[in-house]
C-alpha cells in the first residue's frame, strides 16, 4: 500500500471515530461535552441537565428562565419586566438592547464577560434607556454611568428594599428595634387545629411486622412534633411502588415523603442551590460540588431534607445552625459563633431570651415568611436560600428590618468587612442614597408613604 | 508519480542556490517571503496559544466585548473566519486542480500563509482569546495545531533546496501531512461546534 493511501485512510478512520464520538455524546444523557464555557454559580449544579434551559434548535427562551426564576420575580415586582417594553414608547431603546429577553443580559458560559449579578452587559447600561436621568434628577449630574447598579443604589429586578417612599418611610428607625423577635412558625398548629390527630407513643408505632424497629428510634420519634400530629412510621415509610401500584416499605424515605405534607418548604428547598439538582432529576447536591469552601469531612454527604433535619429528631434548631455549619466553612460561616447574632441564639437556647430572639444561620437565609392560607396566617420558612440574597438588600426588607432600623440594616449590608466576619462590628459608612433621599425630602414635601 | 512526490507542492525551480544541512540547496522563488511570513505566523500562534492558556493575559480593552455579547456579531466573526479558511484552500485547488494552475505557486503559497495570519486574528475576535472549554477548547487546540504545522511547513518548505531529498523535505512531508490531518480534524469539529451553537 503507497504512503498517500495509508495516509488518507488512516485520517478517514480517524474521522470517523472521532464523528461517531461526538454524535454519539450529543445524542447521550451525559452532554458535558458540548459546555462552552464554565457555567455560572447560580447554573452549574444543573449544568447537566442541559433541557432545563435549552430547546434543541431554538435556544433558550424566556420561558425557560421563568420556570425558575418567574416565582421570585414575580415577588419583588419585577422593575423591568419583559411585559413592560410592549410600549412602542421603548423601540429605540430595546434596538439597542432588547431588554424584553432574559439572554440578553444574562448570557450563560461566558466567563470572561460574565460580571456580578451573572449579568454580561456592561455595567453602564442602564444608559441606553435612562441617558436623560440628569435632566430629571439633577442630584444625579456628576454620577458614574457604570454605579447605577453597583453603588447600592438600584437594581434592575428587584427594587423592593430601595423604592423612595420605603426608604422615607423607615428613615428615622432607630439603629435597634425595641421588640426583636421573629414571627413563630405555625405549621404544627395549622396542622392539629385542621386535623385533630391524637398524639402517638412508642408502643403505636405502625411499621411492618417484619420490619425491626430500633425501640430508642421509635422513643425519639415519640418526642416529635411528628408523633404528636399523629403522624406514623408508616406515613414517611410507606411509598408507592410505581410496578403494581401497592405501597410498600422502605427504610429510607426520599425528600418526595416529606414533600407530601410540607409542600412550602419543599417548593423552596428545590428551588433553592441545596435541591435544585433534585428537582431536575440529577443526584442530590455534595458539599464535593460545592464552589464555596466546605468542610473536607463532610464532602460526600448528600442533600436531601434529612441532611438537615435528621432522620428521626426533626430538631429545626440544629437544622438552623449545626447542620449548616457541618458542611458551610466560608469566612462568613466560619464568623458566625463569634457574633452578636450567635449570642442572641445562644440566649434562646438557654431560655434567656424571648422565642425568636435568637439570630441562627436560619433565621436570615431560611426566613419565616407569612401567607393566608384558608383563613388563617400560616408562618412558614422559605427554603430557598437564593431567595433573599441577590441583590444584597433584598434581605432587608424581610430579615433585617425586624430588628433593626433601615440606615443600620442597609450600611451593614452594603459593608463587606461586615459580610465577612458575620457582622461583628458596625457599619464603617452610612449609604449615600439615604443621605440624597433625606435631602430631597426636605426640599420638597413629604412623600406619601408607599403601602408596600 | 512516485511516492516521494506524492505530497510535494513544489514544482518550479528557483533561481539563487544556498547550503541547507550540508546538503547543497537551491532556494525556490519567493522562499525569503514565505519564509517571513510563515515565522511571523508561528509568532502569531505562539502569542494566541499563550493567551488562551493563560488566566491573566490581557485582553480587549473595556467595552470590546460587544463583540462577544450577541450572537449574531460572532456568526458574523464565525462565519468569516469559516471563509478565509475556505479561501485559503484555494491552495490546495492550485495543486491539485490543473484548471487552477494559473499564477506562480509561491504566490499562492504566500496568500495561503497570509490567509492563516488573517484567520488567526479573526479566531482572537471570534473567541475572545479565550480557548473556552469542552468542544469550544478541542476546537481551538485543532485550529491552532492548523496553523502550527502549516506555518512550520512553511519555514520549512522555504528552506528546502529544489533538487535531492534531504533531511528537510522529509520533514516538510511530515510537517504537510500533520497540517493535513489536522485540516480535516478541524473541518469534523468545526461542523459540531456549528451544530451544537444551534442545536443548543
Amino acid at each position: 500500500l503507497s504512503a498517500p493511501f495509508q495516509f488518507w485512510v488512516g485520517t478517514g478512520l480517524l474521522l470517523v471515530l472521532i464523528s461517531g464520538y461526538l454524535t454519539f455524546r450529543l445524542f447521550s444523557s451525559d452532554q458535558r461535552l458540548f459546555l462552552p464555557g464554565e457555567t455560572t454559580a447560580g447554573h452549574y449544579q444543573i449544568e447537566l441537565a442541559c433541557g432545563a434551559c435549552h430547546t434543541p434548535f431554538r435556544g433558550v427562551s424566556n420561558e425557560a428562565c421563568l420556570q425558575c426564576h418567574g416565582e421570585q420575580l414575580k415577588a419583588v415586582n419585577d422593575s423591568h419586566a419583559p411585559g413592560k417594553f410592549a410600549d412602542p414608547r421603548h423601540a429605540a431603546g430595546l434596538s439597542k438592547l432588547d431588554a424584553r429577553r432574559c439572554v440578553s443580559c444574562h448570557l450563560e458560559h461566558r466567563p470572561a464577560i460574565t460580571r456580578p449579578g451573572d449579568v454580561t452587559q456592561p455595567a453602564d447600561h442602564c444608559f441606553h434607556c435612562h441617558s436623560d436621568v440628569v435632566r430629571d434628577r439633577p442630584s444625579h449630574s456628576g454620577f458614574d454611568p457604570q454605579g447605577c447598579a453597583t453603588a447600592g443604589c438600584h437594581n434592575y429586578h428587584d427594587n423592593t428594599a430601595l423604592y423612595e417612599d420605603f426608604l422615607v418611610k423607615h428613615l428615622a428607625e432607630p439603629e435597634r428595634a425595641s421588640n426583636r423577635v421573629v414571627v413563630q412558625r405555625n405549621f404544627g398548629t395549622y396542622f392539629t387545629t385542621r386535623h385533630k390527630p391524637a398524639p402517638l407513643s412508642a408502643e403505636e408505632q405502625n411499621a411492618p411486622l417484619d420490619v425491626q424497629v430500633d425501640p430508642a428510634l421509635a422513643l425519639e420519634w415519640e418526642t416529635t412534633a411528628h408523633a404528636r400530629a399523629g403522624v406514623n412510621c408508616s406515613d414517611c415509610h410507606m411509598v408507592a411502588d410505581g410496578a403494581n401500584g401497592l405501597n410498600r416499605w422502605t427504610a429510607q424515605p426520599g425528600w418526595q415523603g416529606c414533600r407530601d405534607c410540607h409542600m412550602d418548604e419543599a417548593s423552596g428547598f428545590l428551588a433553592g442551590r441545596h435541591g435544585m439538582r433534585l428537582e431536575r432529576r440529577l443526584p442530590p447536591m455534595s458539599p464535593d460540588l460545592a464552589r464555596l469552601p466546605m468542610n473536607a469531612a463532610a464532602r460526600h454527604r448528600e442533600l436531601t431534607c434529612l441532611s438537615c433535619h435528621g432522620p428521626h429528631q426533626f430538631d429545626t434548631r440544629q437544622a438552623a445552625v449545626e447542620s449548616c455549619l457541618g458542611c458551610h466553612q466560608d469566612e462568613h460561616s466560619l464568623a458566625y459563633r463569634g457574633s452578636p447574632h450567635f449570642q442572641l441564639w445562644e440566649a434562646e437556647l438557654r431560655g434567656e431570651g424571648p422565642a425568636g430572639s435568637g439570630v441562627s444561620c436560619a433565621t436570615c437565609h431560611l426566613p419565616r415568611e407569612q401567607r393566608k392560607l384558608g383563613g388563617t396566617d400560616l408562618v412558614t420558612v422559605q427554603h430557598n436560600q437564593n431567595f433573599n440574597l441577590r441583590p444584597k438588600e433584598s434581605m432587608m426588607r424581610g430579615v433585617c428590618l425586624s430588628c433593626h432600623g433601615l440606615e443600620f440594616s442597609f450600611s451593614a449590608l452594603l459593608d463587606p468587612g461586615l459580610l465577612r466576619n458575620n457582622f461583628r462590628g458596625r457599619p464603617t459608612r452610612t449609604v449615600e442614597t439615604l443621605n440624597m433621599v433625606e435631602k430631597r425630602l426636605s426640599e420638597s414635601s413629604p412623600s406619601k408613604p408607599n403601602p408596600q | 508519480m512516485n511516492r516521494n512526490q506524492t505530497f510535494s507542492i513544489y514544482r518550479r525551480p528557483s533561481e539563487k542556490m544556498g547550503t541547507m544541512g550540508g546538503f547543497k540547496t537551491r532556494p525556490r522563488a519567493g522562499s525569503k517571503p514565505l519564509l517571513i511570513a510563515s515565522v511571523g505566523v508561528l509568532m502569531l500562534v505562539a502569542l494566541i496559544g499563550v493567551a488562551g492558556m493563560s488566566a491573566s493575559w490581557p485582553r480587549f480593552p473595556e467595552g470590546a466585548d460587544y463583540l462577544w455579547r450577541d450572537g449574531f456579531r460572532q456568526q458574523i466573526s464565525g462565519y468569516a473566519l469559516v471563509t478565509v479558511c475556505l479561501l485559503a484552500l484555494g491552495l490546495s485547488l492550485r495543486k491539485r486542480w490543473k484548471r487552477c494552475a494559473w499564477g506562480r505557486l509561491s504566490a499562492w503559497r504566500l496568500v495561503h500563509v497570509l490567509l492563516g495570519c488573517l484567520s488567526l486574528a479573526l479566531l482572537g475576535l471570534h473567541t475572545g482569546f479565550e480557548r473556552g472549554r469542552n468542544l469550544n477548547e478541542l476546537l481551538w487546540l485543532a485550529f491552532l495545531s492548523l496553523i502550527l504545522f502549516g506555518a512550520l511547513t512553511g519555514i520549512v518548505a522555504a528552506l528546502e533546496g529544489r533538487q535531492g531529498r534531504t533531511a528537510v523535505s522529509r520533514g516538510r512531508m511530515i510537517l504537510g501531512g500533520a497540517h493535513l490531518l489536522s485540516f480535516w480534524v478541524l473541518a469534523v469539529v468545526l461542523f459540531f461546534h456549528i451544530l451544537t451553537v444551534y442545536y443548543f
